[in-house]
């Protein structure tokens, strides 16, 4: 295969949200990545920063996997390039490497090896020698709750134990960088309370980590920033708050319900220029103001109790998550 | 942290008393060895083979025992007892090695491996190393019958232990074999299987030659011969561990300068060897066989432009990328340096007096040409090809179809047919082994023609290739020098 021009040769997208004073730990630009023909990545661009949690999202077959198995030197990109704490993942794999944590998705079991001698083995092929190998694993052991099974045989782990036997792995050299390929697939929900638990006290920790699910609530709460991608290409890089309010342009939406009958409401609206009705609905509507300025938001509210709307309640509306994600797809 | 310097007892944590030691293995161990061989041992096949054995050794104790009450031979029961010694050490465990790769991807377990400090060389070797470590058990298990077959049997004791020696040599040739076979995909492995019990066979040939000669009081083996087998024993088992390596390495790591580099050493052993010795001209083709097996893996690898692959080389200046130009991987190299190995080895063998009939120069330029024929049709129509090695196979059946016909014709058709038939190499490669054949000048110049052709077509083809290389040199030397590993971390035991 042959390898990606050198890097540094795109910008960072405009959107990507540069953290003032640091240096970014990931950096992906212009990564394209071709299987016989298939575009399954193209020319993508961002910057992840010491501490920041990052969920990366897409349908099944969007490019998330082959995305992060470029980044962690498991692939190689057809164009573009990827770096690891300053270290290019085509040219230095090996330094790559050791500064990351890699938890696939699917993760495959050693024939005739107890939990603990797994972690005992990447523990010493990551260099760990005498006590400090003992005290490592026995560490991750505590962190992931595992102690209980370690002389348990890994294939007879259940789907939750064995991704926190992964996950335990994956922290074993406490690397800089997390790329969690979809694990919180086939956890339980305590175990995923658990997870998000986890993933948080890592990111308290200085480490950067990048989680990849389909599942946009399930990233949403533990996410800083969030990566969407859609047939390979990067649609989206922002916080969840940005994506839901993406697209709204200048006009700000607001939920306003009404003591009794909401007919009143809907006259009221008929009679102001700069409001529209989007939905009527049995204890209000739902309001469109043309302009989206506090000022002009709280002299529409003035305005109406002026005008004796008997409003209760007055809330901007926040649209799901997932609608969003589907209207931007839409526009794309 | 090193294995010189412990640290201080970790502190206490909580759970952390309900854990194993896990000081099974020391440290200084490979991660790798100590793995395969906690698995290893606990393997069905391992266990069953080294029952049976057990049960099989007391059975012929105990009849020689019975003989040697009777007066009998007491060594009747020899062939069986190597028999049932040499299976599992000769065949069954470096078998169990031709899944051993392979096995590891499919579980995708591998990839977890390869994020760690430890190289894929490591990897591999450690592989191979527990699997040797495994047959080393098997022999010290058979060491207590050994005392007593001396004991009971009178049997020679130095001769058993060296006959047990060699045996241990071949089993670690072919564990590499098999481990170096295990890293293609299954179906290839299943085909190759059959080559490996050839090959394994035939390099044991060697092998078992310098033992009888060795246990044949008044013909002792020659020390160079001796240096000569376990030298090629050597170099075997790492082209056949370089050749896994390589499979499983990323594309930045250059494992063709290691396999070239090997099969020089193989020329140099041989040179040296011919040198001091007459009597190893064994030693000459076993080395020449290797090398040839080096520029053919070459010549079949796709050329990578991973700039980092070609900076070792370019900051050395003129003389590096001269060098580099013979190691970086793929098969523009390959072609330079195979025209280059079958010149020196050439060379050697002509001064071996192994070149001097016209039949040995058939063979030399029809191997050349069985080589380099098929990368020069490959990379003059289609470079570009995904699936180059059916073309290969292609070649070479319509190749060995043509030398059939050519063989079954009648004398006269014979005559007519053969000479045409020798354009292509290995037709003419296998003509060449039907001794009623008289056409032998003719032969020799339609093969030269043939190579002749096929290295001009080839360096056509490389120039495109070259030109790469130099962009890349030069790309190679602006690109920003490794960031250090993170000091955090304990260095590799």
């Amino acid at each position: 295969m042959n390898p990606p021009p050198l890097p540094d040769a795109a910008p960072a997208p405009a959107f990507a949200p540069p953290v003032p004073g640091l240096a970014p730990i990931i950096s992906v630009r212009g990564l394209s990545r071709t299987f016989e023909g298939v575009q399954a990545v193209r020319d993508v661009s961002f910057d992840l920063y010491p501490g920041q949690v990052a969920g990366f999202i897409g349908a099944n077959g969007a490019g998330k996997t082959t995305t992060m198995r470029i980044m962690a030197t498991l692939d190689l990109p057809t164009t573009g390039s990827v770096r690891i704490a300053g270290a290019d993942v085509v040219n230095y794999p090996g330094r790559a490497r050791v500064r990351l944590g890699w938890m696939p998705d699917a993760f495959g079991a050693h024939e005739h090896m107890t939990v603990f001698e797994y972690l005992d083995f990447y523990a010493r092929a990551f260099g760990f020698v005498h006590a400090e190998r003992a005290r490592r694993v026995a560490e991750v052991m505590e962190f992931t709750d595992l102690t209980s099974i370690a002389a348990r045989m890994m294939n007879t782990l259940s789907k939750g134990m064995a991704q926190r036997l992964c996950l335990g792995r994956t922290l074993l050299h406490d690397p800089d960088v997390l790329l969690l390929d979809e694990p919180a697939a086939g956890l339980d929900p305590k175990a995923r309370v658990e997870f998000k638990q986890l993933v948080r006290l890592l990111a308290g920790e200085g480490k950067t980590i990048l989680i990849s699910s389909h599942i946009l609530s399930e990233l949403a709460e533990m996410c800083d920033t969030i990566l969407f991608i859609d047939g390979g290409v990067l649609v989206h890089h922002g916080s969840a708050e940005s994506l839901q309010h993406a697209g709204e342009g200048r006009a700000a939406v607001f939920d306003v319900h009404v003591h009794g009958d909401p007919a009143a409401l809907a006259r009221w609206v008929e009679l102001q220029p700069g409001v529209r009705l989007v939905d009527a609905h049995q204890r209000g509507a739902r309001l469109s103001f043309e302009s989206s300025e506090p000022e002009a938001v709280s002299a529409h509210l003035r305005r109406m109790l002026q005008d004796g709307v008997p409003v209760i309640d007055f809330h901007r509306a926040s649209r799901k998550l997932e609608d969003a994600f589907v209207e931007m797809l839409k526009k794309v | 942290m090193t294995a010189a310097d412990p640290s201080p007892p970790a502190p206490a944590l909580p759970g952390a008393s309900a854990l194993p030691a896990g000081n099974d293995f020391p440290d200084w161990l490979s991660p790798m060895l100590v793995k395969e061989l906690r698995q290893g041992v606990r393997t069905r096949v391992f266990v069953t083979m080294f029952i049976l054995l057990q049960v099989a050794m007391l059975m012929t104790v105990s009849l020689t025992l019975l003989v040697a009450a009777n007066g009998g031979d007491t060594q009747a029961g020899t062939g069986f007892f190597w028999t049932v010694v040499g299976l599992p050490i000769l065949f069954v465990l470096p078998l169990s090695n031709l899944g051993s790769i392979n096995g590891e991807i499919r579980a995708n377990t591998l990839e977890l491996i390869f994020l760690t400090r430890l190289t894929a060389f490591r990897i591999v070797a450690g592989k191979w190393f527990a699997s040797f470590t495994q047959c080393l058990l098997f022999v010290c298990a058979v060491l207590p019958y050994l005392v007593l077959r001396y004991f009971i049997g009178g049997v020679d004791l130095a001769v058993e232990l060296a006959i047990l020696g060699w045996m241990l040599l071949g089993s670690a040739v072919l564990s590499a074999f098999a481990m170096g076979m295990s890293a293609y995909p299954p179906r290839v492995v299943r085909a190759l299987t059959a080559l490996f019990i050839m090959g394994g066979l035939s390099l044991l040939g060697p092998v078992v030659d310098v033992v009888i000669r060795g246990a044949t009081p008044g013909t002792a083996v020659g020390p160079a011969l001796i240096v000569g087998a376990l030298c090629c024993a050597g170099l075997v088992t790492g082209l056949m561990l370089e050749v896994a390596t390589a499979r499983i390495a990323p594309p930045a790591e250059n494992h063709s300068a290691a396999m070239r580099l090997l099969a020089v050493g193989g020329f140099l052993v041989a040179l040296v060897l011919g040198l001091v010795s007459n009597g190893t001209t064994g030693v000459t083709f076993y080395t020449f066989a290797i090398a040839v097996a080096v520029c053919a893996v070459g010549l079949c690898e796709p050329a990578r432009w991973i700039p980092s692959l070609f900076r070792p080389f370019a900051l050395r200046g003129w003389g590096g990328r001269m060098v580099g130009r013979l190691l970086y991987p793929g098969w523009y190299t390959a072609v330079p340096f195979t025209l280059l190995t079958f010149a020196a080895f050439g060379a050697l063998l002509r001064h071996q007096h192994l070149l001097g009939s016209a039949s040995a120069s058939i063979w030399f330029v029809a191997l050349l040409g069985t080589l380099l024929l098929p990368v020069a049709l490959v990379q003059a129509l289609m470079p570009r090809a995904k699936r180059a090695l059916v073309f290969y196979l292609v070649i070479c059946l319509l190749s060995v179809a043509a030398a059939i016909l050519a063989m079954v014709c009648d004398n006269v058709l014979k005559t007519r047919f053969e000479t045409p038939v020798s354009f292509l190499p290995l037709a003419a490669l296998i003509v060449q082994m039907d001794h009623s054949s008289t056409v032998a000048t003719a032969r020799f110049t339609a093969v030269t023609c043939t190579v002749a052709a096929s290295a001009l077509v080839l360096l056509a083809v490389t120039v495109r290739a070259w030109r790469r290389a130099r962009a890349a040199e030069a790309e190679s030397l602006q690109l920003a020098v490794a960031p250090p590993l993170p000091v955090h971390d304990a260095p590799v035991a």
